[in-house]
């Protein structure tokens, strides 16, 4: 039991120290690989990751393995754990793809996985131009070069 | 995977954050948005234009299934798509004109066979309730690894097939001609891992029998039958040597037939067959067992010892769970874990399931 109990410190790129249980660090998976290859150093520097987004990541991993280890009732804490998500993943455009850039950085599949879901649910059943502004995409086509994408797909774009 | 991030600081607002993302991470994005949205999406910039023709799935709704669609995808797959398909996920409503003879069974066709000529890796079809006759040439499809058929009645398979690389196959609510053609749909995949097979009130067929000298995992789902309430006998007759890991949920079987399994490691067992005689005896292997057996009319093989239980979960819905539970433990030093559970959800936890036995 005393290996659970271990703490590491994860440092972000403010030089901010997060003192994280290692069965949360792990959650990581490069960070469980550095452990795997013997870094056996108690602080592990995330210099691509800022504070803010380091924290969210945090509480995303340490709720998920807190989870993970209730005995019993399996069908309520997934219920729970799906809540959680949603909640958690309620975040402005530029957090969200922080947290999506973080979680694949540092391999977090779950994270990764309703972070790329979240922006794919804003992007279904809107029009192009809809999804230009929401994400501030500018339209570089010009407008002969736009026909002939039109003609192309042209059936992705019947009603 | 390329090793590529934004610096965070460089994150503003009303920037295109979403078109500096790397490729793979779009693609990841476009992944679960039906080929209808993902193609919306190349009419956006430069930049998102030919970033489909990166991914490797195609998800195909009803409402995308049009004679254009087939057109468009056969054309661009055969023109620019030199790696392969690993995915095609379809989910139609066939409406009533679903022979041989009609449009939406030549469109249906000729998208598989486009894909089995891409080196097709994954197929999911979901067909809602209508019998499917897959095209020939998907029989002879060398690459296929995961097959999964959803809500819909599979034509028979023709002589001569072969699905040589299909490791894993899902048949969810499936209905069968009748009980031979599940067995032969089984023979023409001689390398099967995996198997999950959802058995409903649709699936018409009475013993569903599984015999796969590759099998190493197998799970049955037979909860809901719906208003159908079968009759007469049903079941499963397994025989599968190698397996490892067996679950099985079966709410209504009256005849289960089990071979030996020697390399058993982990099974979930809930059952109310009374015959469940040979299943008992085939689990002796292994290390995990959660049990569950409603009947309390249980036949056991005197001499059946669990010689490797480490993990032992008992139901105590049955009245006769403790000769159950003295049945199985002859020899409890082995015994790490002992979990008595009871329908209403509650129950006992012992960390040392040997010692509470030995008091």
């Amino acid at each position: 039991m005393s290996e659970s109990n271990k703490k590491i410190s994860l440092i972000s790129s403010e030089g901010e120290a997060f003192e994280v249980s290692e069965a949360v660090a792990r959650e990581f998976e490069i960070v469980a690989h550095m452990l795997e290859d013997g870094c056996s150093g108690s602080s592990i520097p995330i210099t691509t990751v800022d504070s803010n987004i380091l924290g969210k990541v945090i509480e995303y991993c340490t709720k998920h393995v807190e989870v993970g280890n209730v005995e019993g009732n399996s069908e309520k804490a997934e219920k729970d754990l799906e809540e959680f998500d949603k909640r958690f993943i309620a975040v402005e455009m530029n957090t969200l793809f922080s947290l999506i850039l973080a979680a694949n950085y540092l391999n977090v599949k779950g994270l990764l996985n309703i972070g790329c879901q979240k922006v794919a649910d804003t992007i279904k059943d809107m029009k192009p131009e809809e999804v230009r502004s929401i994400f501030n995409i500018e339209n570089d086509y010009t407008p002969a070069e736009e026909e002939v994408v039109r003609k192309e797909n042209e059936w992705a774009f019947q009603p | 995977m390329r090793e590529f991030y934004l610096p965070f600081f460089q994150l503003r607002s009303r920037r295109d954050i979403i078109s500096q993302l790397p490729d793979d991470l779009l693609l990841r994005i476009l992944s679960s948005l039906s080929l209808k949205e993902v193609m919306a999406t190349s009419f956006l910039s430069q930049r998102w234009r030919s970033l489909w023709k990166l991914g490797s799935k195609l998800k195909i709704g009803d409402k995308d299934f049009s004679e254009l669609l087939v057109k468009w995808v056969s054309r661009s797959l055969a023109i620019s798509n030199p790696q392969i398909l690993k995915s095609l996920d379809l989910k139609l409503i066939p409406g009533n004109e679903c022979d041989r003879n009609s449009n939406s069974f030549h469109r249906f066709s000729s998208l598989v066979e486009t894909a089995v000529s891409c080196g097709l890796r994954e197929l999911r079809i979901e067909f809602l309730y209508t019998s499917l006759e897959l095209p020939s040439i998907f029989y002879a499809c060398g690459t296929l690894e995961t097959l999964i058929l959803c809500r819909l009645h599979l034509v028979d398979v023709p002589p001569n097939g072969s699905l040589s690389s299909l490791k894993t196959l899902r048949l969810l609510s499936v209905k069968f001609s009748r009980d031979e053609s599940v067995q032969k749909l089984l023979s023409i995949c001689p390398v099967l891992e995996e198997l999950v097979v959802r058995r409903s009130g649709y699936s018409n067929v009475e013993i569903f029998t599984i015999n796969v000298p590759s099998l190493t995992s197998l799970s049955i789902d037979y909860i809901r039958v719906g208003s159908h309430q079968p009759t007469g006998v049903h079941g499963f007759v397994i025989n599968a040597p190698t397996l490892r890991y067996l679950n099985i949920r079966d709410r209504h079987s009256n005849y289960l037939l089990f071979t030996n399994m020697p390399e058993l490691v982990k099974a979930n067992v809930e059952a109310v067959c009374d015959q469940s005689e040979s299943l008992i005896g085939s689990l002796a292997s292994v290390r995990y067992l959660s049990l569950c057996s409603k009947s309390s009319n249980i036949p056991y093989h005197a001499g059946t010892s669990f010689a490797f239980l480490e993990h032992l979960e008992l139901c105590t819905c049955s009245s006769e769970w403790w000769n159950l539970l003295s049945f199985i433990i002859t020899d409890p030093l082995t015994l790490r874990v002992l979990k008595l559970k009871s329908v209403c959800g509650a129950c006992c936890y012992f960390q040392d399931g040997h010692r509470f036995l030995l008091e």
